[in-house]
């Protein structure tokens, strides 16, 4: 069930109103626990147990937590329940992908062997419920959470604006507005119209006309394509996926609102980042945080040991955060290269002379942009070979075959989303300021004329999120 | 709540903005989806005609029909056809030296 289409709008008008309905806490917490395996079951019933069972395990794991009986074995209940996080993770995610691995390098040696590739399906979702999991039995080994009601962690995993692509939502900050029952006031709705609206227009206009019309056919074949469509479709994919993903988060922030609870910020204007800390501070923010805090801080010491270990800490981090993606070395590269930058970038920090003039901003904008960019054509192409020869038609621009087959639209739609990060950070924030003092006829009516007015512009049909997949 | 976070919907308010508000948004959710179900019965049409073949879908596919018909003949659905028009029109504007192109191709 997709977020912009007509039987997700009637299957949350339904829980809106049954929700909102009931009396009491706890049913209502019930009622929207059943509206999220409803949500989830109808791309695969099979995963509904898959995510009870990870609610469950964690909630075992952190009642031992805090339990007298566990007092002596406290860090290895832990151990053992990120471990099951992980496995449960590592398996749908990369059992086909090592087994392949493995194949191929016996066969290098060989020792050919045919080993049993399942040809797993990756659950929608695994990997943010399996993060929430972690972090939810970390923080509680560590005294920042009291461990929760079985019914809260359900919702916690389960909750389905969230669940199957981000935000990241801890138990410190959803299980504490679970706790009794939500109010909504107009400037939460006002906020929450405008982001699900602004969400529908940056994925159904933007990010859909993108990618199908233009970068999906470049990334495709980039051999039979200049290299001024390579590059633009380079800009265009790093628009897509912006637009695509953030609308992902700005809808859920905003349905999550409606239903009257609060989902942290997930993206600020990524693109005006002057450096890549800064990018990764403004870009899936809660999963930059989550790596920082468990992965980076938590797992590897951060920079706790000197400043060696400190580079290789950020390597590591990026290059686990580029595996999580998923099982291809163009994910690994991506991870690489990003993590390579973030330590130059503290080393430069680190060692550079006091006495040398600092780059202005717009330049190192422009240079971490194009980090980024570089690293997006690893992102998106298919494999490594493919991501060289997109590469290799960009520097030898006078090899490949000339032309330009991007429309006006296309490179309208590709400014247009740069742009929209030169406008002022809190342009949404003002509107909703103004929309909550209008009568809610006048709301309702300008509500269905956007909604209009995207609906005609909307590409045919709905892809999925990027972000799906991972 | 965890310090670093930010909540994109907690917005600076007077108390009067911050009163109970369900019925506003139960008026608003409700006045937009009336008004949709008005003015955009075609994409009700497509969504009908996308879901899964079956008795009940055969109905609401008819029942989607009459009211698109029924929607048009008011002229209730002309704002969104010709939204709809000028945008296709704007997909298929093509550069100058791509339109040679294309035409050499025919």
């Amino acid at each position: 069930m997709l977020f912009p289409t007509l039987t997700f709008g009637v299957f949350f008008l339904i829980t809106f109103a049954v929700v909102w309905s009931a009396r009491s806490n706890e049913w209502r917490k019930i009622l929207l626990l059943v509206a999220s395996w409803v949500f989830y079951g109808a791309w695969d019933w099979r995963f509904v147990p898959l995510l009870i069972a990870s609610a469950l395990m964690n909630w075992a794991v952190a009642q031992g937590l805090t339990s007298e009986r566990f007092i002596d074995r406290r860090k290895a209940l832990l151990l053992c329940g990120v471990a099951i996080n992980l496995l449960i993770l590592g398996f749908f995610k990369y059992f086909d992908f090592f087994t392949e691995q493995v194949g191929a390098t016996l066969a290098a040696i060989g020792f050919e062997r045919d080993l049993p590739v399942l040809r797993v399906i990756l659950p929608i979702g695994i990997s943010f419920f399996t993060f929430q999991g972690i972090s939810y039995v970390v923080d509680v080994y560590r005294g920042r959470v009291q461990p929760a009601r079985l019914l809260d962690i359900l919702l916690l995993m389960s909750f389905f604006p969230h669940l199957v692509a981000g935000p990241i939502v801890r138990a410190a900050d959803l299980v504490p507005q679970f706790q009794s029952r939500p109010k909504l006031d107009r400037s939460m709705v006002s906020m929450a119209l405008l982001l699900i609206v602004w969400g529908l227009f940056k994925k159904t206009v933007i990010a859909s006309e993108l990618a199908v019309t233009f970068v999906d056919p470049v990334f495709a074949d980039p051999a039979s394509h200049s290299a001024l469509d390579l590059v633009f479709a380079a800009y265009g994919y790093a628009v897509q996926i912006y637009c695509d993903f953030s609308a992902y988060t700005d809808m859920a922030i905003g349905l999550a609102a409606l239903l009257g609870y609060r989902f942290p910020r997930n993206f600020n204007q990524p693109y005006r980042a002057q450096s890549l800390q800064d990018f990764w501070r403004r870009w899936h923010m809660t999963l930059s945080a989550w790596l920082r805090d468990y992965l980076y801080i938590e797992a590897l010491g951060g920079s706790r040991g000197g400043k060696l270990l400190t580079y290789r800490n950020l390597m590591l981090t990026m290059l686990l955060g580029g595996l999580w993606h998923g099982a291809n070395w163009t994910f690994v590269i991506w991870g690489a290269l990003h993590g390579g930058v973030l330590a130059v970038e503290r080393l430069w920090a680190d060692a550079a002379p006091k006495r040398w003039p600092a780059l202005p901003g717009w330049a190192k904008l422009l240079v971490t942009f194009h980090v980024v960019v570089l690293g997006w054509i690893f992102f998106r192409a298919p494999s490594f070979a493919d991501a060289m020869t997109y590469l290799g038609g960009i520097v030898a621009p006078f090899a490949g075959p000339a032309g330009f087959t991007a429309s006006p639209l296309i490179v309208l739609l590709i400014a247009f989303g740069l742009a929209m990060h030169a406008a002022p950070p809190h342009w949404m924030t003002d509107m909703a300021v103004r929309v909550r003092r209008f009568p809610a006829p006048l709301v309702g009516v300008g509500l269905a004329a956007l909604i209009l007015v995207i609906d005609a512009m909307r590409f045919e049909g709905v892809a999925p999120f990027i972000y799906y997949r991972f | 709540m965890s310090a670093v976070q930010e909540f994109p919907v907690d917005l600076p308010g007077d108390p009067i903005e911050r009163a109970p508000a369900l019925g506003w948004t139960a008026i608003t959710l409700g006045i937009a989806t009336l008004s949709l179900a008005l003015t955009n019965a075609f994409s009700i049409e497509s969504w009908g005609a996308d879901l899964p073949p079956s008795a009940t879908v055969a109905r609401i596919v008819d029942e989607a029909g009459y009211w698109r018909a029924a929607t048009d003949r008011l002229g209730l659905g002309t704002p969104r056809a010709t939204m709809r028009r000028i945008w296709t029109q704007t997909e298929q504007a093509r550069w100058p030296a791509q339109r040679g192109t294309e035409m050499a191709q025919r």
